[in-house]
């Protein structure tokens, strides 16, 4: 194992000092005057910051621990998202949608990245120039066209009928409506970063590994899964982050009940005006993402330890 | 130091979009004055449809030799996230202002209550209606502020049909409940809380029973009156459209048209001027027809009136006696089909067929403000959770 752990860096190609000024590797003390162009570079996007993102999160987490009527501080918000039948039926919901997204997206993608890094044929250069385009449509224009084809009355029941079969997909304004859409959003997305990882291990390292004998289950159980696990825990944690808070698909592809948060949010604030309540489902839903921005803190910094090693 | 100065010049170029924007807003209002006359600012707020329709009738009027103010449109565009017109007009008021430029604004009648609710009562001027002599013409004589408004146009539900799929139609509300349980799957409405059209229908189930004055209030009382109406809603339930073998409310006013579209249901409550604008571009077959149930789905006047924090009425009037003209009405009624508030006998068009059968002065006005809250809750709860 050990005559492939080379450094990360250099097997992505990130030159050492990246991330340091030039020259600054080998610490001179910044002078004040570097100190302060810095500071006044960085001044627009901080404040930028500061003002649209930093002090609205602060407003909703106050908002979310104050009760409707005088403002004084309350758990109810909480207490009623947490013990409510519809509310708890929503958030179950929401979480499996997007478990079942993140595992099929990912096992589609990895299997696709494969074909695509290891077989060099027409098909799958065709494929690698097209399997982008996903990302290049805007997704109101994608839901749509996709709702012409899996109604009950598309695309596929108008062909159906042209058998003489009534075929009705039943996918529209429920659960499996939505999965299907986002993995049409997500495979292009993940399949691009695992690609990028796959393309990072060298072909000398998997062709030497198989000439003392590796089987190919071995080179992939013991290179290539390893070497691409971290890029694959980033690819989950933005599919899941994007889907927990996700509005467009549920809200047009989506049933009345349950409803993914997103949709149950807006009804919240503006068509029940509980923007108290609205505000304390802000905060679980950030919780949620923040769990999958823990684990992708802690992937990385795993990373790192293992590239101590050497 | 020459870096700094020029750091220091970055940062002031990449703040300045904002300070030029926050200074900007109040200027530009002198300028573009045409030919002394005095400038008058329509607020208006809504769907796209709407500002197409402003944009074409305020070319018409300040192209006419004989109008005698210039008038610009500042459109607040509906569900674009931004700061409602309510709350803008109420946030100048309440700030003391006396000198805006909301000369004139243009909303649905039964949304004017929000007006009044967040600004003051006395938001509103009274208008001299002898200065506008087409007030005269005027069937429909507005059932809020009525001394303060102009109706210029109305808007209502309606049920929309396939007149080959369904020849008959059911026409009245027993009629409606027979048919729907007779055809399973054939009828669909919307969330009430995704859309007018299905709180158009869920507010008639609710209110067809009780007293008139329920409808325009907004006491709490009335939600304790909703009973059998509800019991009425969940009774239809089974039998409404099924999709993967659950009963659904698309969401949305257009979720149902895209099921009228698609031949999968035959019977929709729908807004008019959404159906005959499909029905124009062909989306609709010609085959797709519009009438008013007994007792009628809800339908709003949408009426011109002046807040007080503006350059004043008189300078209005004129511009308002134009929207009631003939002429405007005409406009109206071939750009967003919009149902004319003076007798179509006056107007020239062959578009008037379409709405024959919608009588602004028969509309069903319900205008319950905060209720509608409570009203979508509980749908929510109740209806939409049924197996």
């Amino acid at each position: 194992m050990s005559d492939i752990s080379i450094r990360y860096s250099e097997l992505v190609g990130i030159p050492d000092d990246f991330g340091y000024l030039k020259g600054e590797r080998h610490m001179r003390k910044p002078k004040w005057k570097t100190n302060l162009y810095i500071a006044l570079m960085l001044a627009p996007a901080l404040l930028l910051t500061m003002g649209i993102i930093v002090y609205p999160i602060i407003n909703t987490v106050i908002r979310s621990f104050s009760s409707p009527e005088d403002g004084s501080f309350t758990l109810a918000n909480y207490v009623f998202l947490l013990t409510d039948d519809v509310s708890m039926e929503n958030i179950a919901y929401t979480l499996w949608i997007v478990v079942v997204t993140v595992v099929l997206s990912i096992l589609i993608s990895y299997v696709l990245a494969l074909y695509l890094r290891f077989y060099d044929t027409k098909i799958s250069k065709f494929i690698g120039t097209i399997y982008l385009l996903p990302r290049f449509v805007p997704s109101l224009v994608a839901v749509y066209a996709m709702i012409t084809i899996i109604r009950d009355s598309g695309f596929l029941n108008r062909v159906s009928r042209l058998f003489g079969y009534n075929f009705k997909p039943g996918l529209m304004y429920n659960a499996r409506g939505i999965i299907l859409m986002n993995l049409w959003f997500n495979i292009a997305f993940a399949t691009m970063i695992i690609v990028a990882a796959l393309s990072s291990i060298p072909d000398s390292m998997v062709e030497s590994a198989r000439d003392v004998g590796a089987r190919k289950i071995n080179v992939f159980l013991n290179m290539i899964l390893p070497l691409s696990f971290k890029d694959v825990m980033i690819a989950m944690t933005f599919i899941f982050m994007s889907n927990v808070s996700s509005f467009t698909t549920p809200f047009v592809m989506g049933g009345n009940n349950p409803i993914m948060l997103g949709v149950y949010l807006r009804k919240q604030f503006s068509e029940y005006s509980n923007y108290e309540i609205a505000a304390a489902l802000s905060v679980i839903m950030f919780l949620f993402s923040s769990v999958s921005a823990i684990i992708y803190i802690y992937t990385n910094l795993k990373e790192k330890e293992w590239e101590k090693a050497n | 130091m020459k870096k700094l100065c020029v750091c220091a010049v970055l940062c002031f170029l990449m703040l300045s979009p904002f300070t030029l924007f926050a200074g900007g807003q109040g200027e530009g209002s002198a300028a573009g004055n045409g030919g002394g006359k005095p400038k008058v600012t329509l607020w208006a707020t809504g769907s796209d449809n709407v500002r197409m329709l402003f944009e074409k009738l305020i070319d018409e009027y300040n192209a006419k030799p004989g109008s005698t103010s210039v008038v610009e449109l500042q459109f607040v565009m509906s569900g674009s996230g931004g700061q409602t017109l309510s709350d803008r007009i109420a946030a100048a008021k309440l700030a003391g202002k006396t000198d805006t430029d909301f000369d004139l604004l243009a909303e649905n009648g039964s949304a004017l209550a929000s007006y009044v609710d967040k600004a003051g009562g006395d938001l509103f001027v009274p208008l001299d209606f002898s200065k506008i002599p087409n007030y005269a013409n005027v069937k429909m004589k507005s059932g809020f502020f009525t001394d303060c408004v102009v109706p210029y146009r109305g808007t209502t539900v309606v049920m929309a049909y396939d007149s080959v799929r369904l020849p008959n139609p059911p026409k009245t509300w027993a009629e409606l409940g027979a048919w729907i349980t007779s055809h399973p799957g054939r009828f669909a409405y919307n969330p009430p809380g995704s859309g007018g059209s299905g709180a158009g229908f869920v507010n008639l189930a609710l209110y067809k029973d009780l007293p008139p004055e329920a409808k325009v209030s907004t006491d709490e009382k009335w939600v304790e009156q909703w009973g059998p109406g509800w019991d009425w809603l969940k009774s239809i339930h089974p039998y409404l459209y099924t999709s993967g073998g659950k009963v659904v409310y698309p969401n949305k006013n257009q979720g149902t048209l895209d099921l009228l579209i698609n031949k999968e249901v035959d019977l929709i409550p729908a807004w008019a001027d959404q159906v005959l604008t499909n029905i124009s571009r062909g989306i609709l077959p010609e085959s797709t027809k519009i009438y008013q149930l007994t007792p009628a789905l809800n339908g709003t006047d949408v009426v011109l009136a002046v807040p007080n924090i503006g350059g004043g009425a008189e300078k209005t009037y004129d511009f308002i006696n134009f929207m009631i003209s003939p002429e405007a009405q005409k406009i109206c009624l071939e750009t967003i089909f919009a149902v004319p508030v003076i007798d179509a006998s006056l107007i020239d068009s062959t578009y008037k067929t379409m709405v024959k059968d919608l009588d602004i002065s028969g509309f069903s006005v319900i205008s319950n403000g905060k209720l509608g809250d409570v009203r979508n809750q509980y749908w929510d709860k109740n209806i939409a959770r049924l197996p």
